[in-house]
């Protein structure tokens, strides 16, 4: 992984030096003149097709066979039955196999590794492509495909059928294909190498694991997904625990006496000095028992550690390795990742007056950096011993109290690690989810200093370790049907993240609901930004509605999301960049133009000459665009109108209306309900 | 793999014997054998680790030697290491192998045809003991060379291989293989290619009845180019069939296909015998990706099944599937307990089906569709489940039944043999109120349908996943496992807000599709048929439907008349004939016109895709064109009466419908009618061939003399009592009578002294032409409670407290009155029921207005756990909340209670509203069409179905007035409430041309009768155009500025408590600014270059600002320039490529917005 991160900062380096000698052959600023603008933009969109000729055509695909080696392997079949199942759907034609073979300059496509591009003379190194990345070459007429890893040949078919053939890969439910019979393959050189290793835009599809192969269409990797070895697989995630698992890790059930923990392990669960710390109220695993684990218990103060208490008890870093060394010594999958995460349930778990004391020297998160890099360094001890050969890290969860990186800052302003102890381990990755963040702007934006994370946030924890998962948030987690854009923000963001060398990022929408239309575009649009930040934005968003909601109502939508986003940036940058603005922005004026927009792209639509099944299909899905607008516009009702029977009537159809189209929760753990009209 | 095991045994057994003079103390038994291979002379190298070794001939050979010279054939060295015995055969010379082609390598071949090679085995002759080959047969590798070159190499070739030579000439194939000593060895066979004219074909050696051929199928070649082809088939029947359009196979049995074609003068000619058999294609069209229709057993993963049952297997082999059924189901003869389709699903591929889709479209309407959904979850691994499963949906348009937690419906989860795995998201998602078992896997399904109720129901084996709080299923339900019939999606559902009209006539096409997961799907029977047919073959006379046939009416003479509809999706070549008599008679389109009366017979013929013949007909009998008749009984009416409308009496062709109006309003049969004019009543009858109108005048008898004004119910015992003011309107001279007062036939003065003692006093309101007569009830009231703004039944007692004013009414005479008239426009009513004291079953609320118009409400079924709303005593079905209470203090301190609260809303649109109540009043409780009361109401509060004599509750709210002690006080301190039907009293966006009524507005006030109200009303521009006024002289106002209109008003009660209301009525400025570009903004531009954003300005009727804001690549936002008014054109330079969004957007006052946007391609 750390190979990924070399090659990463190898680029960016690069780009860092082109820049400079773009600079420096003299291409500075022309001076300003009088009614000019400065613009901030100083990168240039990247081309989603860099590398491809169109101006080359090498033929019809229809001309073309498919070549596989007689030793390829169900993944790069899998390629392989992609890419004929989608010419098929295209052009009619299902394209023949040919048999595997040296080299000639003939009409086939080359998936994977052949002996055909083997002696070619093009090459794919896995070493520089990575498991994802793939090179897409031509050399005469023949296409040669070809991963760093299968899930990278996939990718690289995936990638033929998008920008050779034009299949967009929408929703779920929503693949545009071309009517193309005479579909063209091009001349192209083409080398792609996502920014991050694993990504994933959490929706609904995703967070329900909805349609496998429609996550590998969208190129995506997660613990939350099940993607079989046969279609690339999935990141080497261990899937057996939630993200809070700390308890789970622990056994603690096996602590358990009467309802209670025996009193002789207190020590090693959130206590207060005296007596276990329970949060029977929340949800989560164990807290009726204990509201989380004890992180100091076991740690020394220098760092060392002990899996036993002095009474022979095991200790709670006892507990947690003891509980995963059984889950690695039997995992058959050999996973990479075993993410270790603190209770989401109860802020501030242990009491005890030695965290309460650690917490004041090494701060919440070092204490659970001490905790976890005990645990690592057991966990490292006992793969060498195994003779597990797999590399095998532990995710540690840097949320919430944990979120702050343990570092003290210096008068010229670089941040040092608090204590030797707080620098995490090489085998720990961490996962940074900084969710009371200002989502509107980059890590950096001097508004992130008005959050309790500061903008300098990603640089202090980068003094303590290079190696990084981002979990972050793109919509209001409170209110899932308020229109909370914070589209502009994202290439910035995921700018910085590739910049760090985060390995994994996850992007969290409104992860539990269907009908909600930001997520549905973010997921296309924020999805693509996943494999390379630099994509052009308008030009996506442009892409998505054209093919998902067609020639006639795609201006209108297009105008929809650039009238709530300006509009809601302008009131953001007049208020200082304060987030709350992005639950104030809209007024009553602007909700009926966004409304008045939608229902005249339905009307147009209705006036076309579409079929009628078309016009349903474009139809539901405007009106599912609506369904933000008109929230947005009833949770105001109050003060824009007067009459609050009416207001229950509109809520109720609303709501109605809303669960046609599958909606079911109005936020996190919070259903719609007709009767008692819960409309958070 | 059995014979492997017993040769290894063997062999050990034989190494054991052997390695027990070397080294009888080793554990051989541990020790893997490895046999090698090497020839006389080669040299071994030891691995590492070597304990011990021997020669063949049982010499010791040193444990740390280099190497080892193999000196000595036939016979193995052995070598011992840590794991395991190396046992080196060695030979003098490689024993000869043994080379088996499949077929002889042609000699000759064509150019450019695929071509097919023999495949080889080469079997080493290295023997076992007992005669058998010791080594499996080589890989073998078949290459093709020409001229020197290696063309083609393909391995695999101990199977035939396929290769197209694409060059004329001598080639060369060399079959390649390794053998065990390492040893390249090939065999070559030379072959020639030459140009030679062929015919290529790609017909099959078997195809399924119902499937077609083409002459596409077979092409003549010849030196790279390709030739049509003519196509002959010869049936078993000997029969020949020219096929230039394709060939359907109709039958079972052996064809020759014959392909001609003409190759540069030449006739060239290709037979091909094919067999034709029953199988997948004569059952289901449009079948995709499954691999292939085999019969089958039932599966034995369908575990509820009889294994002697059998079906047809259909073999998935991507992850979606589907077919069409080749027929058409009519569902009205099937029943609720036939299945439409009963099928299985099996595991393959790893996974299992995890979501199939039955679709169910009506034939005669396309867009009519339902579809039937089985799934577990989304997923489609096993692995991957979670959640509740969702278990069984129907969809038919965009609302979908199902059975899926996450669906807010009353339908619970009924797994369907599905799979529930506890999973780690689990514990924060099931439902609480649920408790969950395991269920099993996907297995097979049935389900039926019920066309009478629109039910899906469904057979098989189920098991109860989960149930409301934990509770048992309703009756009907399964409870927890078995087989049944049950129903699993009621389409017309009362929770549904669109519900499942049906199909037209029950008659369906079916379609089935895995949408997800992978593994065989097994049919059992589809619409009736038994899939086991496959073995007997099958045709389907379903094919053709007829629908639509008349309606049922007799064909006209002289008249066109409609064809039935002929359904031929799946049949071809329709041909329609209609006679008489034996005689074809012309027709045409879609209908036929009889010149004659008489039966008539109309055929339908066609072919189905089995290329058998179906018919079918109909009969019709033509008669002469019947009359359409209409007529409505003509009666007498009197004024002020109550007059039902009548059904008119009609005749006609078929259906006849009829529109009635009275005075040119619509009405139906059995409306009421209160006579006030004179009444026109038409009706228009329209049936298929006409329209028809009546006009009937009834005879209004105006003998009525109409009397108007408020008479209260009731009045205070010893109170002094003025007869309201009632006017007499003689309709027959039309002009008001005078009238004069009597009670209990003696003539009284406008005011009078009412008795000491509860009373009904019969009040005469006398005039010339007759009386009206009121009852009066005289009731005691206690003025020391809250009780004096109720009138009290004889016998009733009424006492304060903080519960409210506790009545205790006889059942003999129950009703409580309001003395007053209230306002309906928010009408609260809150009593309380002690639960000790509840003897009652009902509590109903009487809404009486001046006019008589009057509604009531009934809380029904207080006893019960969930009492019901009746209006007008109809149940509305609307549930009221009972929710038992403990008083915490008082009188009642540690009783349990009930509160109900009704409230009544009068606006414009007579809505009612109460905890869950939202529905309309249709007729009042005459039947009269309900319009709202026509002022304020009079309040009647009456327990029904009382128990035991008495019944007592405590009123603890009546309009704006409390009952109970800690908020009442003595006196009347509350101020009047308002009440009118032309507007809500409250702040309002109107728009501009909408008028304000105000006369209407009236107040009300529970304990003083005579409240007045007076009104301010202010324009936008400050004007006043009334000052505290009566609304009753104030004309209307009609709103046009943009801006506030202020209305406030003031209501005094008659002891002079007053309250001001002041209303906004806000005029908004809804027109959006108008944005002019002064230029044209560029679609495109060099990075690089500048780029001119064009000034532009906003006019709007209030001011407006406009900007220019630009949308980069990365989505930043940008604000170029912003002015009020107008902006300059603003110069951007050296934009990076990419697309950019220039956005005008100009903005008014109120916040209306315009926008222009541009798209400017920046290309790198």
């Amino acid at each position: 992984m750390r190979k990924i991160n070399r090659l990463l900062a190898l680029v960016l380096c690069c780009v860092l030096l082109l820049s400079v000698c773009m600079t420096g052959c003299g291409q500075e600023p022309a001076e300003q003149a009088e009614n000019t603008a400065p613009i901030n933009a100083n990168v240039s969109a990247a081309s989603r097709t860099q590398g491809i000729d169109f101006d080359a055509a090498l033929g019809s695909v229809t001309e073309y066979s498919v070549i596989l080696s007689s030793l390829a392997t169900q993944s790069e079949k899998y390629a392989a039955q992609q890419l004929v199942t989608y010419v098929k759907k295209i052009t009619g034609v299902s394209l023949p196999y040919a048999s595997d073979g040296e080299y000639s300059d003939s009409k086939v496509i080359s998936v994977g590794r052949t002996a055909f591009l083997e002696s070619s003379g093009v090459t794919a190194d896995t070493e520089v492509l990575s498991t994802d990345g793939f090179v897409m070459k031509n050399k005469g007429n023949a296409l040669l495909i070809c991963g760093g890893s299968d899930r990278g040949t996939i990718y690289g078919v995936l990638d033929f059928l998008e920008y050779h053939l034009g299949v967009k890969f929408l929703t779920a439910d929503c693949t545009y294909i071309p009517n193309a019979e005479q579909a063209v393959v091009y001349a192209c050189d083409r080398t792609e190498i996502p920014a991050f290793a694993y990504r994933v835009y959490l929706d609904a599809d995703s967070f329900y694991n909805r349609d496998p192969e429609f996550q590998v269409h969208h190129r995506f990797t997660s613990e939350y997904l099940n993607i079989s070895e046969d279609m690339g697989g999935n990141m080497k995630w261990w899937q057996g625990y939630e993200t809070h698992n700390a308890l789970a890790w622990a056994k603690t059930e096996q602590y358990v006496v009467d309802g209670v923990i025996d009193p002789m392990y207190t020590h090693a669960f959130s206590n207060d000095g005296t007596k276990i710390i329970v949060d029977p109220v929340s949800a989560g695993a164990y807290c009726q028992y204990a509201a989380d684990l004890c992180y100091s218990d076991g740690i020394n103060e220098d760092g060392s550690y002990s899996l036993t208490a002095h009474d022979g008890t095991p200790t709670a870093l006892g507990m947690a390795v003891a509980g995963m060394k059984e889950v690695i010594r039997s995992d058959e999958n050999e996973n990479n990742y075993y993410m270790f995460g603190q209770n989401d349930y109860f802020n501030r778990p242990c009491l005890c007056p030695k965290c309460i004391e650690g917490a004041k020297k090494y701060t919440d998160a070092g204490i659970m950096i001490r905790f976890i890099n005990a645990l690592a360094d057991n966990i490292a001890q006992f793969v060498a011993e195994e003779g597990i050969q797999r590399e095998v890290s532990i995710v540690m969860f840097a949320y919430q109290y944990s979120s702050y990186a343990p570092v003290n800052e210096n008068s010229e302003g670089e941040f040092a690690v608090i204590d030797p102890t707080c620098k995490l381990r090489d085998n720990v990755v961490v996962r940074l989810a900084p969710i009371n963040n200002n989502r509107f702007v980059s890590y950096e934006h001097p508004a992130q200093n008005d959050t309790t994370y500061g903008e300098s946030y990603m640089q202090q924890w980068s003094a303590i370790t290079d190696r990084f998962m981002l979990w972050d948030y793109t919509t209001w987690h409170g209110l899932w049907y308020w229109a909370y854009w914070t589209l502009p923000s994202w290439h910035d963001r995921l700018t910085t993240a590739d910049q760090i060398g985060v390995e994994y990022v996850l992007l969290q929408s409104t992860h539990q609901e269907y009908p909600i239309y930001q997520s549905v575009l973010e997921r296309y649009v924020l999805g693509k930004l996943l494999w390379n930040p630099n994509y052009d934005v308008n030009e996506l968003i442009a892409e998505f509605h054209k093919y998902y909601l067609g020639d006639i109502a795609a201006p209108y939508a297009t105008e929809y999301v650039e009238l709530m986003i300006t509009t809601e940036y302008e009131a953001l940058e007049a208020n200082g960049w304060s987030a709350s603005v992005g639950l104030e922005y809209a007024s009553k004026a602007l909700l009926e133009n966004a409304i008045g927009l939608l229902d005249q792209a339905v009307r147009d639509v209705e006036a076309s000459k579409l079929s009628r099944e078309q016009k349903d299909v474009y139809i539901q899905r405007l009106e599912v665009i609506k369904l933000q607008p008109r929230y947005m516009y009833l949770y105001h009702y109050m003060q824009y109108e007067t009459d609050e029977t009416q207001m229950k009537i509109e809520i109720r159809q609303f709501i109605r209306d809303a669960m046609s189209y599958g909606a079911v929760w109005c936020r996190e753990g919070c259903k719609f309900d007709l009767d008692n009209l819960i409309f958070y | 793999m059995k014979q492997k095991w017993i040769r290894t045994l063997l062999l050990m057994l034989c190494l054991a014997m052997a390695l027990s003079t070397v080294s009888p103390a080793l554990a051989q038994k541990d020790k893997t054998i490895v046999y090698e291979y090497a020839l006389l002379g080669q040299e071994y190298v030891p691995e590492q680790g070597l304990i011990s070794a021997s020669t063949p001939t049982g010499e010791t050979i040193e444990k740390d030697a280099d190497r080892v010279l193999l000196d000595w054939a036939q016979g193995s060295y052995l070598f011992e290491y840590e794991d395991k015995i190396v046992n080196l055969k060695v030979y003098e010379s490689a024993p000869a192998d043994t080379l088996t082609y499949t077929a002889q390598v042609p000699q000759t071949v064509a150019n450019g045809v695929a071509a097919q090679f023999p495949g080889l085995t080469a079997q080493s002759d290295i023997r076992r003991t007992d005669g058998a080959p010791e080594l499996e047969p080589y890989d073998v590798r078949a290459a093709f060379w020409f001229e020197g070159k290696k063309v083609q190499s393909i391995p695999g070739a101990n199977a035939p291989v396929s290769f197209t030579p694409r060059q004329s000439g001598l080639w060369l194939l060399c079959y390649e293989y390794t053998d065990v000593f390492g040893v390249t060895r090939s065999v070559n066979y030379p072959f020639t290619v030459v140009d030679e004219k062929v015919i290529v074909t790609a017909f099959q050696e078997q195809y399924f009845v119902g499937q077609k051929i083409s002459p596409s199928d077979a092409y003549g070649f010849y030196c790279g180019k390709n030739y049509p082809v003519q196509l002959a088939v010869t049936a078993p029947d000997g029969s020949v069939t020219e096929a230039a359009d394709g060939y359907t196979m109709a039958k079972e049995g052996s064809y020759t296909l014959t392909a001609t074609a003409q190759i540069e003068g030449q006739t060239v000619e290709k037979t091909c015998a094919v067999t034709v058999v029953y199988g997948l294609q004569s059952f289901l069209t449009g079948v995709e990706g499954f691999d292939s229709g085999t019969e089958g057993l039932r599966h034995e993963n369908t575990q509820t099944l009889s294994s002697s049952d059998k079906g047809l297997v259909l073999d998935m082999t991507s992850a979606t599937a589907g077919f069409r059924y080749n027929g058409i189901i009519d569902l009205n003869e099937l029943g609720k307990n036939t299945p439409v389709i009963s099928f299985g699903a099996n595991h393959t591929y790893g996974g299992s089906i995890s979501a199939v889709e039955v679709t169910l479209t009506d034939i005669h309407d396309p867009d009519n569709k339902l579809t039937v959904l089985f799934s577990r979850n989304s997923d489609v691994t096993a692995e991957s489940m979670g959640y509740d499963n969702t278990m069984v949906s129907a969809t038919f348009g965009n609302t979908k039944v199902g059975a899926n937690n996450y669906q807010p419906l009353t339908a619970d989860a009924v797994a369907w043999n599905t799979t529930f795995h506890s999973y780690w998201r689990s514990a924060s998602y099931v439902s609480d109120k649920k408790t969950y078992g395991p269920a099993e896997s996907l297995q097979a399904f049935n389900f039926a349908y019920d066309t009478q109720n629109q039910v899906v129901y469904s057979y098989g084996s189920y098991h109860l996943v989960g149930w409301e709080n934990g509770g048992t299923p309703p009756e009907g339900y399964p409870t927890t496992t078995g087989e049944a019939w049950y129903p699993i999606a009621n389409l017309q559902g009362s929770k549904l807000t669109n519900k499942f009209a049906g199909f037209t006539t029950g008659e369906v096409y079916l379609d089935l599709a895995v949408t997800a997961g992978r593994g065989d799907v097994i049919l059992y029977s589809i619409g009736g048929v038994d899939m086991s047919k496959l073995a007997q073959g099958y045709e389907d006379d379903n094919s053709l439907a007829l629908a639509g046939f008349g309606q049922g009416l007799p064909a006209v003479k002289d008249m066109p008349y409609d064809l039935p509809a002929a359904f031929e999706q799946l049949v071809a070549d329709m041909e329609i004939t209609v006679s008489k008599d034996g005689k074809t008679v012309s027709h045409e389109g879609t209908a036929f016109t009889p010149t004659e009366i008489g039966e008539y017979t109309i055929s339908f013929e066609a072919i189905n895709q089995y290329g058998t013949t179906i018919q079918k007909a109909v009969t019709v009998t033509a008669i002469e064109k019947p009359e359409l008749t209409v007529s409505y009984p003509a009666s007498n009416v009197k004024m002020g009466e109550l007059y039902t409308v009548q059904e008119p009496t009609v005749s006609g062709y078929g259906t006849v419908n009829c529109v009635i109006t009275v005075n040119g309003k619509n009405v139906k049969p059995g409306d009421k009618l209160k006579v006030r004019e004179e009444m026109k009543i038409s009706v228009t009858a329209t049936d298929l061939l006409g329209t028809k109108q009546t006009e009937t005048q009834l005879t209004v008898d105006r003998d009525y003399v109409e009397f108007t004004g408020d008479f209260p119910r009731s009045a205070l015992c010893a109170a002094e009592f003025t007869f309201p003011e009632i006017t007499a309107y003689d309709h027959l001279s039309q002009k008001e009578l005078d009238c004069t007062v009597y009670v209990d036939g003696q003539k009284q003065e406008k005011t009078i002294l009412l008795p000491q003692e509860p009373a009904v006093l019969k009040v005469e309101y006398r005039t010339q032409r007759g009386s009206r007569y009121y009852d009066l009830h005289v009731c005691p009231a206690e003025v020391s409670t809250g009780s004096d703004a109720l009138l009290l039944p004889k016998g009733a007692t009424a006492v304060t407290n903080d519960a409210g004013t506790v009545v205790t009414v006889l059942a003999s005479d129950p009703v409580v009155s309001l003395p007053y008239k209230l306002s309906a426009t928010s009408l609260p009513v809150q009593f309380v029921v002690l639960e000790d004291q509840l003897s009652f079953n009902g509590m109903q609320l009487r809404l009486t207005d001046g006019s008589g118009t009057c509604i009531t409400l009934s809380v029904m079924g207080l006893q019960s756990t969930t009492p019901y709303l009746y209006v007008n005593d109809e149940n509305t079905l609307i549930a009221i909340q009972k929710q038992a209470q403990t008083f915490a203090s008082g009188v009642y301190e540690g009783k349990t209670y009930y509160t109900f609260t009704l409230e009544y809303h009068d606006f414009y649109r007579a809505l009612l509203n109460a905890s869950k109540i939202e529905t309309y009043v249709q007729t009042d409780v005459n039947g009269v069409a309900f319009e709202g009361f026509r002022d304020g109401v009079y309040l009647d509060i009456c327990p029904l179905e009382i128990q035991g004599g008495t019944a007592s509750f405590a009123i603890a709210q009546v309009s704006n007035q409390y009952f109970y002690q800690s908020a009442f006080e003595y006196g009347d301190i509350v101020a009047p409430a308002l009440n009118t039907r032309d507007f809500i009293v409250n702040h309002a966006y109107v728009s501009s041309g909408d008028t304000l009524k105000l006369s209407g507005l009236r107040a009300y006030d529970v304990l003083t009768p005579d409240a007045t109200v007076t009104v301010t009303m202010t324009l936008a521009d400050g004007t006043v155009v009334c000052q505290d006024a009566d609304p009753g002289t104030v004309r209307d106002v009609t709103f046009t500025d943009v801006g506030v209109y202020t209305l406030k008003i003031l209501a005094t009660d008659g002891v002079n408590v007053k309250k001001e209301t002041v209303c906004r009525f806000t005029v908004e400025d809804r027109e959006t600014p108008e944005i002019t570009v002064n230029g044209e903004v560029p679609t495109t531009v060099k990075a690089g270059d500048s780029l001119v954003i064009p000034g532009a300005k906003a006019e709007d009727v209030t001011s407006a600002t406009i900007k220019a804001v630009l949308l980069r690549p990365d989505y930043g936002i940008e604000t170029i320039s912003k002015g009020d008014g107008a902006i300059d054109a603003v110069e951007l330079q050296k934009l990076p490529a990419g697309t950019y969004k220039i956005r005008y957007v100009a903005t008014d006052q109120r916040g209306n917005i315009t926008t222009k946007s541009y798209t400017v391609i920046v290309e790198g």
